[in-house]
């Protein structure tokens, strides 16, 4: 009844198969049972057997062929990664020629226009709300709000001649009176507009006499709001 | 030894998912012969076992940026292996003949001597005592044994290799040494009568 209960453990026979206890265990039983020693003996003829088996290795015939043969195969499946430009063009041509693709990019191309249209009129529509203020609004008098360095950084953050000219003769000041008030939101409106003449004349959305007027006018009223800021009139 | 091969391995697959293709040529040339001898003990065919090194690498490459160092480069390797050669096993239609239950005559005839094994120089040489072996061994019973017995790694790898349990590699390693045993005890008998 035994020997069925230790036909496992004998089985493994090799290092790390067996915890301390079950190899005591098995020991045990093996001292007072010959069936289990013979077997045991046989396994470890087994043992030998495989273990000489084991001793020869399979070896590739030619190991640097192979290692060439694997090379070969990741560089063709990484070739279609690069392929000439014209190659991709032509891939990119064919990929939007798919009916499916075209409707979905005109799509987005009526969607870019309604954007920017939508911004253009946001902006206009701004510049109007911000006349008005202005002209309603007395000059504040309220201490600096935002720093001079974040102002002077999105001042140089933008590299429209247009803005660094009409904010440059107050550079000086700025420096020399350490609190200037600009109205950041003002500046920030100004640089968005500054950018966004760069788009209306790549696309053609606009005249560039009237985007500079426009960029003219903000930067007139900017400075307006820096005289304020400095007690001007 | 093995650490100072592991740092090493590990280095150049570092360098590898940098992109650097040499590290990864590398890697091929010092692995290759692991993944050869598992895929031909596993699939005794050596032209197939040569396949099984490319398919393996090519892949290892694809998802070399998945493999995490915290597991043992060959550890891996070996899963890959693993699973190349049992979709190849069950593509080709073999795994009837391992879970064969007639011709025992055939079994023992197969197993060979131990003086063969002294002579044995060849890949197809030692593919037919591989095959004498394990060749009859249920799917499970011949991985588990092929791994522990043949390729010499231990029960905790072979489990992780495997996806087994400890226990359950342990259970297979008991059936298929015992059902070597009987074979070579049969055969042995066979030689004596």
């Amino acid at each position: 009844m035994d020997c069925e209960r230790f036909d496992k453990t004998l089985h493994l026979y090799r290092r790390g198969e067996l915890s301390d206890h079950e190899a005591a265990e098995l020991a045990e039983h093996v001292r007072t049972c010959r069936r289990c020693a013979e077997t045991q003996e046989k396994l470890r003829e087994l043992d030998r057997y495989v273990e000489s088996v084991r001793g020869i290795s399979p070896m590739l015939d030619e190991p640097e062929e192979s290692t060439a043969r694997v090379m070969a195969r990741i560089r063709a499946a990484e070739a279609p990664a690069r392929k000439s430009p014209k190659e991709m063009i032509d891939r990119l041509m064919e990929y939007f020629l798919k009916p499916g693709i075209r409707y979905a990019s005109a799509a987005v191309v009526v969607f870019a226009v309604a954007s920017f249209s939508l911004q253009y009129f946001t902006i206009l529509q701004s510049i109007g709300t911000l006349e008005q203020r202005m002209a309603a609004t007395p000059a504040p008098r309220a201490k600096p709000t935002v720093s001079y360095a974040i102002e002077t950084e999105a001042i140089r953050s933008t590299t429209d001649r247009h803005l660094l000219r009409t904010l440059e003769p107050y550079q000086d000041q700025v420096q020399s009176d350490g609190a200037v008030i600009v109205e950041l939101r003002t500046l920030r409106f100004l640089a968005t507009l500054v950018d966004a003449r760069a788009s209306f004349l790549a696309r053609g959305y606009m005249d560039r006499d009237r985007v500079d007027a426009l960029i003219r006018e903000v930067a007139k009223n900017t400075r307006t709001l820096i005289r304020f800021a400095n007690g001007g009139d | 030894m093995r650490q100072v091969q592991d740092q090493l391995v590990q280095d150049l697959i570092r360098e590898a998912k940098a992109g650097n293709p040499y590290a990864f040529e590398k890697l091929v040339q010092l692995q290759q012969t692991y993944v050869f001898s598992l895929a031909i003990r596993l699939l005794y065919d050596k032209e197939e076992a040569k396949d099984i090194v490319q398919e393996c690498f090519v892949r290892v490459w694809r998802h070399l940026h998945k493999y995490d160092p915290a597991v043992r480069f060959t550890t891996w390797l070996y899963r890959i292996t693993v699973n190349l050669c049992l979709d190849r096993l069950r593509a080709r239609g073999r795994q009837p003949l391992m879970f064969s239950t007639s011709g025992n005559d055939e079994r023992v005839r197969r197993i060979p001597e131990q003086h063969s094994l002294e002579q044995a120089h060849t890949n197809q040489e030692l593919v037919e005592i591989i095959m004498g072996l394990t060749a009859y061994l249920p799917e499970k019973q011949k991985l588990v044994f092929t791994l522990r017995d043949l390729q010499d790694l231990s029960v905790d790898e072979v489990a992780e290799i495997t996806g087994f349990s400890r226990e359950s590699v342990k259970t297979n390693l008991h059936y298929a040494r015992r059902t070597i045993r009987s074979l070579l005890d049969r055969h042995y008998d066979i030689q004596r009568a």
